[in-house]
């Protein structure tokens, strides 16, 4: 375990039942930094991000957060971390100025003051109840009461889910914002453009293990070994699937009507000419090289289209 | 705290304006019942409700007022509000998809869920003890006494024995993801308890023995708890609160 601040698991696991939901995951984020956390439903993120503030406990593995070990139920955890859950249930009897009050509680008094200024400069009326409210406009409440506390940590599960592009940039706006301040920010989010804008760093979970660890810049570096060929439709790629194999490249994977080819080095010329010279290959609809986005990466890693 | 103070003083005051709204017309008909209490026994249906009337008899506006307040109000409208308060405790929030905002406050499982245990068996006795000093005024208008210090020990045993049901319906709502299935299993409960009570051959089997009339009789009588009753009562609220503090700390939402 590191001692400084930010978020470090090691070894986390957690099953229910037969389910293996986290099989262990290892976990560093920085603080300042934004680190984004993506995975198709159910591949383990809402559980890691419980697991590490406590509301789920972990069956084995260690966190330590901004220099705060988690034991027992992790209240010492709580008090540097807030957290955002993905699962959008508030009390709709409630006033929006007196929801965030009971989310808050616990926290200093000033932390109120920040979120209803947060709420405000995102346009929500606090007077209304939250029965009034879009779900657009429950999820800024929920994140403005989530930025509030003056915390070294935040989480947030799908902060974004439901929310129009223009409040997405917004929030990514604040967030940027609070990591240049020195905040570690672990971010869960489907919305691959805000994860790409605001992540120096992006873990892929699936079935509860991380499958990819690295950086923005090492995304788009994997761009350079990889040919996307698109075909007409899923038949005539798996009837060109086996004869592929034949191509100069490392490994193939077949996406939707599209194989995805790597190859070793960064020059696809090779590639590209023994494509166009394979006898009876079919004329490929759509060619993508260098051009690997978020988007592309979670295809091509989970062979299901972001959202 | 303030939602669920708010809540907590309407439960409250709820609870007490219909347990005072069955108890004033109860205590001012009892002339009219003294009066008849010899045909009423002769006409019960049930030899349990023939000894209920035989305590009465026997002790007047005391039987009367313990009979009609404690174990004919108290007791039912009580495994009721026991029900309703302790299903939504826990079970409610998972339902509502609130529980994991309530855990990821900064506030302990252990602090978090005394706090509603405690709220809701405040809601649940205050009433009968704010219910139970209006008697003495009461039946003063019929030109009767009774005294406020025995009649506070009976609403003491009395809220212990709801505390007991209460207790049971938290430990249930800990373990659940649905309210409804909670308060129908406590209410389910009462009820078959209530029916046994009323078996002659099966009455020694019902808790309701231990909230009925003779109880409350002694009790006020006594001026003092029966070690006997009211031991078990509060162990079994202590030991289904300690379980559910075990159930709570690994709750998942």
């Amino acid at each position: 375990m590191h001692p400084r601040g930010g978020i470090h698991a090691r070894g986390l696991t957690r099953r229910f039942g037969t389910n293996v939901a986290l099989a262990p995951v290892d976990l560093d984020t920085r603080p300042g930094e934004i680190t984004g956390l993506l995975g198709p439903n159910g591949s383990g993120k809402s559980t890691l991000m419980r697991c590490l503030v406590g509301i789920t406990r972990a069956d084995a593995g260690e966190v330590e957060i901004a220099g705060v070990r988690l034991v027992g139920d992790g209240l010492a955890v709580r008090r540097v971390v807030s957290y955002a859950p993905g699962e959008l249930g508030l009390f709709s009897e409630l006033r929006a100025d007196e929801h965030l009050s009971w989310l808050l509680r616990g926290r200093t008094r000033d932390a109120l003051d920040r979120a209803r200024s947060i709420a405000t400069e995102l346009g929500l009326p606090l007077r209304q109840r939250v029965r009034t409210f879009s779900h657009g406009m429950k999820r800024q409440l929920l994140f403005a009461a989530t930025l509030a506390p003056r915390v070294p940590v935040r989480i947030l599960d799908e902060a974004s889910e439901g929310l129009d592009p223009e409040k997405r940039g917004a929030l990514v706006a604040i967030l940027e914002r609070d990591a240049r301040e020195g905040t570690a920010i672990l971010l869960s989010s489907h919305h691959l453009g805000e994860v790409d804008r605001a992540c120096r760093e992006v873990i892929c979970l699936h079935r509860g293990r991380v499958i990819f660890r690295g950086s923005a810049e090492e995304i788009r570096a994997r761009a350079a070994h990889r040919v996307r060929v698109v075909f007409r439709d899923v038949a005539e790629r798996e009837h060109f699937e086996p004869r592929a194999r034949e191509l100069p490249a490392s490994n193939v994977l077949a996406r939707g009507p599209a194989l995805v080819f790597e190859f070793a080095g960064d020059d696809p010329r090779p590639f590209l000419a023994a494509l166009a010279t394979l006898p009876d290959a079919p004329a490929p609809r759509a060619l993508d090289w260098g051009e690997l986005s978020l988007e592309d990466l979670y295809r091509d890693l989970y062979g299901v289209e972001a959202v | 705290m303030r939602r669920e103070l708010k809540l907590t003083l309407g439960a409250t005051l709820a609870i007490t304006f219909v347990i005072e709204l069955l108890l004033v017309p109860a205590i001012l008909f009892w002339p009219r019942f003294e009066d008849k209490i010899e045909l009423l026994s002769a006409m019960a249906p049930l030899q349990v409700l023939k000894d209920q009337l035989g305590y009465i008899e026997q002790t007047g506006v005391v039987g009367y007022t313990v009979a009609q307040h404690f174990f004919k109000v108290c007791s039912t409208l009580g495994v009721l509000a026991a029900a309703l308060l302790s299903a939504p405790a826990v079970a409610g929030h998972a339902l509502r998809g609130t529980l994991e905002l309530c855990l990821a406050r900064p506030l302990s499982r252990r602090r978090m869920l005394f706090e509603r245990w405690l709220l809701g068996a405040f809601a649940l006795c205050a009433p009968i003890f704010l219910s139970t000093a209006t008697i003495p005024p009461l039946v003063a208008r019929i030109d009767e006494t009774l005294e406020q210090a025995p009649l506070a020990w009976c609403a003491l045993h009395q809220s212990l024995f709801l505390l007991a049901i209460y207790s049971l319906g938290f430990l249930g709502s800990c373990l659940s993801r649905n309210p409804w299935l909670v308060a129908g299993a406590v209410l389910f409960g009462g009820l078959l308890q209530f029916a046994l009570y009323m078996i002659e051959t099966a009455t020694h089997w019902s808790l309701f023995r231990l909230s009925d009339v003779p109880t409350y009789i002694d009790v006020y009588q006594q001026r003092a708890l029966d070690p006997q009753q009211w031991i078990p009562l509060a162990a079994t609220s202590a030991v289904a609160l300690g379980c559910s503090f075990v159930a709570f700390a690994r709750r998942v939402p």
